[in-house]
């Protein structure tokens, strides 16, 4: 899993700045920071969406595209903040790369968040065909 | 179960009809196999009997895409040419009974100048002059002395053949018609007699002559406005009944049931003789006339037996607008959840369904491009709002006569408060009928059907399906 993160993240942001933090990230940061906001937070996100917003709850009005992208948007502002939020109390060096891996962070929580609204979709009562 | 062919004579046959359609679509349920209405009428511009013609056509169009287990449209409806199993085209394609356009006077009908003087002599002491010009183009305008002569042809009709040809053991017949008019009045004991002959010379005339028949005959419920120009006069309606229940009395044989109905005379009708002018509004009479058609079938074979069944309806309560609290519960169990179901479902496909682009169910069955091509949706909305006949069109009707029958409110755009005097309770615990309710309700059940592969036929069991939940559920006791 940490192979995989750090792959995710370096393919698009590089390799950790200053190098000498390189343990830091691969380590600690990225495997956490994304094991907790990629899966954990945006999973729930996603399980919010269809099975708490659109089917426990008995309403119809939050089943457009455009509340889909709504959470989308929520769960990637989450995901930069985390990202930033635990590199600092990781005590990172505070460059631009600590805002560069949040914006990574955040743009692979929608991929996620889109992954795995393909894959859970289907039983929700009143969004089985959102976003499409 | 078998077949039940109804034959609606004249006008008032017509507009029976056309509530006994409008039952149909809500659901309610008759006990037959196949329903064949054959509209007897000459007078073939009649608009009450095209606007009957149209709506029936178009429910056939319904039925076949619904079949017989999407709750609304349900029951198959046929023309007589559509039970042709050899399939020898040998009658027209339609609902109505082929004259053959008899464009000619009744004069020429009976080759008056051929006659003898002293039989010309009779003819004039039967027929007044008037009835002797008159043109049988517009039917017998309320001369059943004229309409007995000329549909007494009846039996020697393609029509006729073709019905007897196709009549089974076990099919029902019932004939609808009006006492006070001309063309029901005369057809009536002419159909029945000739129907009740086993020597008639038609196929199977044994079967037929057995069979199981039902009546209704509607007394005078309107009347129509004095003019001097027309033939009919109003006032003659309740001389010509009292006449016509005397002859019935004595010369009516073989019928198992008889059905009466009648009301008092309430502003009256524009007076129109017939043709594309004779345009009545629905009334609540020939809706519960078209009840009868399915009382009758409710008695099994054993219960009609015996001597004949005579029915009379009353309202459980006299006012001059009724709704359904006014019906006993008899016609309330038939008629009241069919009804609210239908209402809901065109009032949310009229006003609502467009709202509900983006919704689950509205894109799993891809409504969008569906309104657009399918000719099902165009034929469905037709059925619905067409101005002239369609179920819009007849509440309407129903809620302007007098009497009125009002049991919905037309204009309101609250599901809650659609059903008249009958507000549906729309507290924090107990939720009434919203449109969001509605779409969750309609997601579910899309989700339900996920067997039905037709989607024209899945759509309609949706809505049958939601609609019969929240009148379980949501609408207090009618």
């Amino acid at each position: 899993m940490k192979n995989i993160f750090r792959f995710l993240y370096e393919l698009i942001i590089g390799r950790p700045q200053p190098p000498m933090e390189t343990p830091l990230y691969r380590g600690e940061i990225f495997p956490d920071v994304g094991g907790i906001t990629l899966l954990l937070v945006t999973f729930g996100m996603v399980a919010f969406y269809y099975y708490v917003l659109n089917h426990l709850l008995q309403t119809a009005i939050f089943s457009h595209w455009y509340h889909w992208l709504g959470v989308l948007g929520i769960n990637a502002i989450i995901a930069f903040s985390y990202a930033v939020y635990y590199c600092q109390v990781n005590e990172a060096t505070p460059d631009s790369y600590i805002y560069w891996f949040g914006v990574a962070n955040a743009f692979y929580s929608g991929v996620f968040f889109l992954l795995f609204s393909m894959a859970i979709k289907w039983r929700s009562n009143n969004a089985a065909k959102t976003p499409f | 179960m078998a077949k039940l062919f109804v034959f609606g004579i004249g006008g008032t046959g017509a507009r029976v009809l056309r509530s006994f359609g409008m039952l149909m679509a809500a659901g309610v349920d008759i006990r037959c196999d196949k329903v064949i209405p054959i509209l007897i009428d000459p007078d073939t511009q009649n608009a009450d009997l095209n606007r009957t013609v149209e709506m029936l056509k178009s429910y056939r169009r319904l039925h076949d895409v619904a079949g017989a287990k999407s709750g609304f449209f349900q029951k198959d409806i046929s023309k007589l040419a559509d039970i042709d199993q050899a399939g020898a085209g040998k009658v027209k394609d339609t609902f109505t009974f082929d004259f053959g356009g008899i464009n000619q006077s009744f004069k020429e009908f009976i080759h008056y100048s051929e006659m003898d003087p002293d039989t010309q002599s009779l003819m004039q002491l039967l027929y007044t002059e008037d009835n002797l010009q008159s043109p049988l183009t517009i039917g017998f305008k309320g001369s059943p002395n004229v309409g007995s002569v000329v549909l007494n042809k009846l039996i020697d009709s393609p029509e006729i053949r073709f019905f007897a040809d196709n009549f089974r053991k076990g099919d029902r017949i019932f004939i609808i018609s009006s006492i006070f008019g001309g063309t029901g009045a005369a057809g009536f004991p002419l159909l029945l007699k000739n129907l009740k002959n086993p020597d008639s010379g038609l196929q199977n005339a044994g079967d037929i002559s057995s069979a199981l028949i039902g009546a209704i005959t509607v007394k005078p419920y309107f009347g129509l406005q004095s003019d001097n120009e027309s033939v009919i006069d109003s006032n003659t309606f309740v001389t010509k009944t009292r006449d016509a229940l005397a002859y019935y009395k004595n010369n009516l044989q073989g019928l198992q049931a008889m059905y009466y109905i009648a009301d008092n005379p309430d502003n009256p009708y524009e007076n129109r003789p017939g043709g594309a002018s004779q345009k009545n509004n629905a009334h609540l009479v020939e809706l519960l006339s078209a009840l009868a058609i399915i009382d009758f079938m409710d008695y099994s074979d054993a219960d009609l037996s015996g001597s004949t069944l005579y029915h009379e309806y009353g309202l459980k309560e006299d006012s001059r607008e009724i709704t359904f609290e006014h019906l006993y519960d008899d016609t309330k169990q038939k008629i009241n959840k069919q009804l609210v179901q239908f209402k809901f479902f065109a009032k949310y496909y009229k006003d609502f369904i467009s709202q509900d682009k983006g919704k689950n169910y509205f894109k799993s069955l891809n409504l969008d491009d569906a309104f657009a091509n399918d000719g099902f949706h165009k034929e469905l909305r037709n059925f619905l709002e067409n101005k002239q006949w369609g179920f819009y069109a007849w509440l309407k009707e129903l809620s302007v006569n007098s009497r009125k029958f009002s049991p919905f409110n037309l204009n309101t755009d609250n599901l809650n408060l659609l059903i008249r005097d009958k507000p549906i309770g729309n507290t924090w615990l107990k939720k009434g009928i919203t449109h969001d309710g509605f779409v969750v309700r309609l997601n579910k059940e899309e989700k339900n059907q996920s067997e039905e592969t037709d989607p024209r036929r899945k759509f309609l069991k949706m809505f049958y399906n939601v609609t019969e939940d929240f009148y379980n559920n949501k609408v207090p006791s009618i």
